[in-house]
């Protein structure tokens, strides 16, 4: 059972990687540069926006249910 | 129904689209990546780009990102410490395992299982603040 969480796990650690230097190479930049913009730039970027979505929607639901 | 689970499956789905497909792409060196891998590979480097050699030992290579950002006392190098610290405590003994662990139930799993809860949020918001306007009119 461990072996195969092991063996996934390793797949898709490995797959995350590949995908990271493969656009790393196809932009011209650095590995780093790929980790850093993905996981310190889009995505905070993409998890505030949504969150910032979620507050002003509630916000407007409660309005129009409280009107 | 159908249209709800589709709308609510898509970013899952589009991910899984760009991720597949820059896989099968050729790389640099003409090949589409294997998959799946059994050990974490190791490649020489090369001064041209980065390989596995830049994941295993460091890269070398010069960033394009300010210092802040993707340096050794940036965010990047903050991070990989932290995750490194958090691997050792995650499974005592086997750092590297952890380190690879810590990643997984980070960047795979919970990061984005909240960012599809969010969306799923929004989502439902959204067809609640229309049922809302239709009632209205």
């Amino acid at each position: 059972m461990s072996a195969f969480f092991l063996r996934g796990g390793i797949a898709i650690y490995a797959a995350c990687v590949d995908f990271l230097l493969k656009v790393a190479a196809s932009l011209g930049i650095t590995y780093r540069d790929a980790n850093a913009a993905l996981f310190f730039l889009i995505w905070p970027v993409v998890t505030a926006l949504l969150v910032l979505i979620v507050l002003a929607q509630a916000w407007m639901l409660h309005r129009r249910r409280s009107s | 129904m159908a249209q709800k689970m589709f709308f609510g499956l898509l970013p899952v789905l589009l991910t899984a689209l760009v991720f597949t497909a820059v896989l099968m792409a050729r790389g640099p060196d003409g090949h589409a990546t294997p998959f799946p891998r059994r050990t974490i590979p190791h490649e020489a480097f090369q001064p041209d780009r980065c390989t596995w050699s830049c994941h295993n030992h460091g890269c070398e290579h010069a960033p394009r990102l300010p210092d802040w950002l993707s340096g050794d006392a940036g965010l990047f190098g903050w991070a990989v410490r932290a995750l490194h610290r958090g691997g050792s405590l995650l499974l005592p003994g086997h750092p590297r395992e952890g380190y690879g662990l810590i990643n997984l139930l980070i960047f795979c799993v919970l990061w984005p299982a909240a960012m599809w809860g969010l969306y799923l949020v929004a989502v439902g918001q959204r067809r609640q603040l229309r049922a809302l306007r239709r009632v209205r009119r």
